[in-house]
């Protein structure tokens, strides 16, 4: 039997969980249980989980992230929004109007704190069905600005999947990548240049002054079954930068240097040891790499739709 | 006359146009030429002169690795001894 989904409730049941914090979703790779009073809050999340699945608030859940007012208007002036994980506190206060940026990542920060049983990378990965009907995953890391979120957006207009606009999740056993299909984080310019090209998408509405700018999450494909048993093999490391301007430059890198440059992105593989290596080195056995200059989205996409095509294992 | 050898494990991955090397107990892990890849794997805990080490490798290429095995020697990966 399939699950309700968030689409089940309505917003005024949905602000009601989020005030007495007992609204649980299944967002892998966790059913974080969820509270938040902030206007606007419950709107943001309606439109980017909609088709996600609701859980029992009385379950076990591995985490749970409260967004929760902090400060006192005579103190400071202002208040402002802390968020509690699991009852720790491990950000800074952040201004009121932040909180659902806020939840996306502190999800995240969940994922590189707490999920040691993969080996966690900043990058991106978009999917594909190879020629014989395997699944495989382009894998995309970078530098925050490197243009990874907008690639990744713009590549689901394409053939390409969802896996993640931020973490890649690496089975040290199995060498497959875990999807995390959730709401895409969009800055800046950006923001309009999705909205453009993808005119009848749902996003949140754009948040200013953040840390890291202008932030807008642009809501994913709905999570199928299918995205959540089949995880890709990593075929494709390409390390994409957007430069203004520039021409598009599509060129081979030597294993050796991708595969240190891939590790420095990574959040944990120092925890893994030796096992980590190994599997890292299987990894890169299992890739071709590249690094990926561009301007125009398109032409990248067209690169990227060309490499996954050109793959020598089809 | 100086010599080399491992302290620890050294794990060496040869690809087809670089390699790699990870040394278990700092967590070091930098990537090197095949040729030098080559001369590492032939390190162990006897320590062995580095004259003989290096004659292995192509003339052009023996500063450089000279070099190489400075650092791994300051890093801490390999351990230099009167041999």
């Amino acid at each position: 039997m399939t699950a309700p989904t968030l689409a089940s409730l309505s917003l005024k049941e949905i602000k009601s969980r989020l005030r007495s914090s007992r609204l649980a979703l299944d967002i892998p790779p966790y059913r974080p249980i969820i509270g938040c009073r902030e206007p606007g809050f419950a709107e943001a999340l309606q439109a980017m989980y909609y088709d996600y699945p609701l859980t029992g608030a009385q379950g076990f859940h591995e985490v749970s992230l409260e967004m929760m007012h902090w400060g006192s208007v005579w103190r400071f002036g202002r208040r402002q929004l802390k968020l509690g994980v699991n009852g720790n506190f491990p950000f800074n206060p952040l201004p009121l109007g932040q909180a659902y940026p806020m939840f996306e990542w502190g999800l995240n920060w969940c994922i590189t704190n707490y999920l040691h049983e993969r080996i966690t990378f900043h990058a991106a990965g978009i999917g594909y069905l190879d020629a014989e009907n395997r699944p495989a995953a382009i894998m995309l890391p970078g530098v925050p600005g490197a243009g990874k979120s907008t690639l990744t957006a713009a590549a689901l207009e394409r053939r390409f999947t969802l896996l993640s606009d931020e973490l890649c999740l690496l089975s040290p056993e199995l060498g497959t990548l875990l999807p995390i299909p959730r709401p895409i984080s969009l800055k800046d310019a950006s923001i309009e240049l999705i909205r453009a090209r993808q005119p009848g998408a749902r996003m949140t509405s754009p948040v200013r002054d953040t840390t890291k700018g202008t932030v807008a999450h642009l809501q994913p494909p709905p999570p199928t079954e299918i995205d959540n048993l089949v995880e890709p093999v990593a075929r494709l490391l390409v390390f994409p930068r957007y430069q203004r301007g520039a021409r598009l430059a599509c060129r081979p890198l030597p294993t050796g240097q991708a595969m240190l440059r891939l590790a420095d992105q990574s959040f944990n593989l120092h925890l893994h040891g030796e096992t980590g290596f190994i599997a890292l080195v299987r990894l890169m056995e299992g890739v071709r790499t590249f690094e990926l200059d561009y301007s125009d989205l398109d032409s990248a996409l067209d690169c990227l739709e060309r490499l996954a095509a050109e793959d020598p294992l089809q | 006359m100086l010599a080399i050898k491992t302290q620890g494990t050294l794990r060496i991955h040869v690809f087809s146009e670089d390699a790699v090397l990870f040394h278990a107990p700092s967590g070091t892990l930098s990537r090197i030429t095949r040729p030098l890849a080559h001369l590492l794997q032939g390190l162990g805990p006897e320590p062995r002169s580095i004259k003989e080490v290096l004659a292995v490798l192509p003339a052009n290429d023996r500063h450089a690795a000279r070099e190489v095995l400075a650092r791994l020697v300051a890093d801490g990966i390999l351990h230099e001894v009167e041999g």
